[in-house]
């Protein structure tokens, strides 16, 4: 598929120039995503003359697209070596990557049907320092990938051990630790927000829809609009609830459609140093991880997932922002037995002692103070505002009893945060607990924090209480409200084991 | 030969037993005379603005906004002493400590094993009274980043290569 020439540059197969083409119009899509629904308006409202003037321009443009796709293919060319890969790229503006295989994170391949047929994968690297992917190389044979993931893995092993032979880094085995179910497919589908996010993208564009489609409507469904117009109002609520019962329905199987999509026969491997998820249906998704990488580990459980006995796991390494969700390694549904064995796995020897578990009263709570404050903040301006705004119209009793019920239901909530959010302590690393419906663990080595802030307002002063936030290279964990006396030896505690660490952070 | 003994919590030094450095106090200066040039210009707007008849503001407006920057110079005088007697910086072996806040205090400490790099800013009324800004970044993203203001230009300097040395060092032996 690739041929290198004397230099052992190397090109990748022509079929990234199809990559390349969905590449430009997912730009297009995500930059010029509001002027396409008025463009594709103007284009339905005008006549047949402008009309036809508009395929031909659309033409001219497709003609450039495959140009431009094309173009970019050609001037690919890539270099695997003995320090690092080497990628030039570029139509007018020449790059020239060089990414050496130490500041590598991860590898994620994907594979579609059309690369399947012809033995090819799509790889990108995950980067230290970047926010985007930035080591990317589409379309190569699927064999040169294993042989890129290989030459990495001896990199790391002969780094750790020089004087080692490379047979024993080929002896030990990849271990499995998890495999997923068509049953836990649905369950991931029940219980990520997939549905919501579904909801929240297809909601304008019904909308639009709706515009549009409202007089072909009526027409249709006149006769039916005049028999539900006389319905008696239990009948009419019945028919609403189960218009509501079939959209979440429909929804909810989507997203179980997509967890099919995404992480069909998923599988979590590891070899002890590097972690390894592969799933999906039509399109297999690879992604690795060195385990040395991880700056955080999410462990998360709401409501439906607790109905399940089951978790969701997110390893958060450097950078990695809401905005690039790639940089993270995601598990969606690890049973308990592997939350158990999670500290050994994620943080090796320095997390043995620690704990990562929802309930219980390993934690060390937060002040009781925390409720009052909150209730007194959000209670009194919701009670204010109530009575500023029924007040205004005359309805006394609506805004009295609003105010009442402000400070009943911020009290109940925010005990509710103050009941989950707690500190759990080892010596080498820390856990925090979160959560409102659900629970969030945040677990991080102590040494790999980048800063830690220590903050007081006014009130916290009073009791001596204090926010101790960990800012890691990954996110910042705020620790609210806790004893003074705790958390500034903590502050010490965590700054003598950053200062004082030998290991690398990253 | 590999040694782990055990450290007494109470015998790590603490954050709190530092003595802070005071920042500039010409930053005071600094700070007022920026708050005084903006609304000068907001001010010279206004009035010269309609006095030349280049725009035509009702005399409500005018005296609105003098009445404007009279009690916003008026708050600025007052709150920037306690904000600039609240900061502070430490300089540590191995971390900086700062401090910032009048109400709401912040502590805050950056090892130096931690730092991506430094660097010293200093805008047009900040070089005019010879002070700088000293930036420090880890890798903790936007939030991760450090600004000391009001340094005199050249203690921000020596700072920085300091920081930058400690950091460096930290870096080899780790």
């Amino acid at each position: 598929m690739s041929q290198a020439d004397r230099d052992g540059w190397q090109q990748a197969s022509p079929l990234a120039v199809l990559f390349y083409i969905g590449q430009i119009l997912r730009g297009v899509a995500r930059n010029l995503f509001q002027a396409v629904v008025p463009a594709a308006a103007v284009v339905i409202s005008t006549g047949w003359t402008t009309r036809d003037r508009l395929y031909s321009l659309a033409g001219a443009l497709l003609v450039v697209l495959v140009l431009v796709a094309v173009g970019r293919w050609l001037r690919f060319r890539f270099r695997i070596d003995e320090e690092g890969i080497r990628i030039r790229q570029g139509i007018f503006q020449r790059e020239e990557l060089d990414i050496g295989y130490g500041r590598i994170q991860g590898i994620n391949t994907t594979q579609n049907p059309i690369y399947r047929l012809f033995g090819l994968v799509d790889l990108k690297l995950d980067t230290a320092g970047s926010a985007t992917a930035e080591g990317h190389l589409p379309a190569i044979s699927a064999g040169l990938g294993e042989a890129l993931q290989r030459r990495i893995r001896r990199r790391r092993e002969e780094k750790a051990q020089p004087e080692a032979g490379p047979e024993t880094g080929d002896a030990d085995e990849d271990e499995t630790l998890l495999t997923l179910s068509s049953g836990d497919m649905v369950r991931i589908g029940l219980t990520g927000n997939g549905a919501l996010i579904l909801l929240a993208v297809l909601a304008p564009v019904a909308d639009q829809l709706g515009e549009r489609a409202g007089p072909w409507l009526e027409r249709t469904f006149a006769p039916a609009a005049e028999t539900l117009q006389n319905l008696s109002p239990a009948a009419a609520a019945a028919v609403f609830a189960a218009g509501l019962l079939a959209a979440a329905v429909i929804l909810t199987g989507i997203a179980v459609l997509g967890a099919f999509l995404r992480h069909h026969r998923y599988t979590l491997t590891t070899d002890g140093e590097v972690l390894r998820s592969r799933g999906g249906l039509l399109t297999t998704h690879q992604h690795s991880m060195g385990l040395g990488k991880l700056q955080v580990l999410r462990v998360r459980q709401g409501p439906l997932l607790r109905l399940f006995g089951a978790f969701r796991l997110v390893a958060r390494q450097a950078a990695s922002h809401a905005v690039n969700a790639r940089k993270s390694f995601l598990i969606p549904l690890a049973r308990p037995a592997l939350v158990e064995r999670a500290p050994a796995l994620f943080f090796g020897d320095e997390g043995k002692d620690l704990s990562l578990r929802v309930d219980g009263d390993a934690y060390h709570p937060i002040s009781r103070r925390y409720v009052r404050s909150r209730t007194l903040l959000f209670g009194g301006v919701g009670a204010a505002a109530a009575l500023f705004v029924f007040g205004g119209n005359g309805a006394w009793a609506a805004g009295a009893i609003t105010a009442v019920l402000a400070p009943t239901i911020a009290w109940a909530l925010t005990r509710r945060r103050h009941s989950r959010w707690g500190l759990a302590l080892t010596a080498d690393a820390a856990v925090v607990r979160r959560g409102f419906v659900g629970t969030t663990l945040q677990a991080f080595l102590l040494r790999k924090v980048q800063r830690v802030d220590i903050v007081q307002s006014p009130f916290q002063r009073r009791h001596g209480l204090v926010t101790l936030q960990f800012v890691l290279a990954a996110e910042t964990i705020t620790v609210p409200w806790i004893d003074e006396a705790v958390a500034r030896p903590l502050c010490d505690w965590v700054l003598y084991r950053v200062e004082s660490s030998r290991l690398a952070w990253l | 030969m590999f040694e782990n003994t055990e450290i007494p919590p109470e015998s790590l030094p603490s954050v709190d037993d530092v003595s802070w450095q005071p920042i500039a106090r010409r930053y005071l200066a600094e700070l007022m005379a920026g708050h005084a040039l903006t609304l000068g210009i907001l001010l010279v707007a206004a009035f010269g603005g309609t006095a030349l008849g280049i725009i035509d503001a009702p005399a409500s407006l005018t005296r609105g906004i003098a009445v404007y920057a009279a009690i916003h110079l008026l708050a600025v005088a007052v709150w920037s002493p306690l904000s600039v007697r609240c900061r502070g910086y430490a300089l540590r072996q191995h971390d900086l400590l700062y401090r910032v806040g009048v109400l709401r205090r912040k502590l805050i400490a950056v090892p130096f094993n931690r730092i991506q790099h430094v660097e010293t800013s200093s805008g047009v009324t900040e070089r005019l009274f010879g002070l700088a800004t000293l930036v420090i970044y880890t890798a903790g993203g936007s939030g991760g980043d450090l600004r000391i203001r009001g340094l005199e230009a050249g203690r921000a300097h020596r700072l920085r290569d300091h920081i930058l040395r400690r950091a460096g060092q930290a870096d080899e032996s780790g």
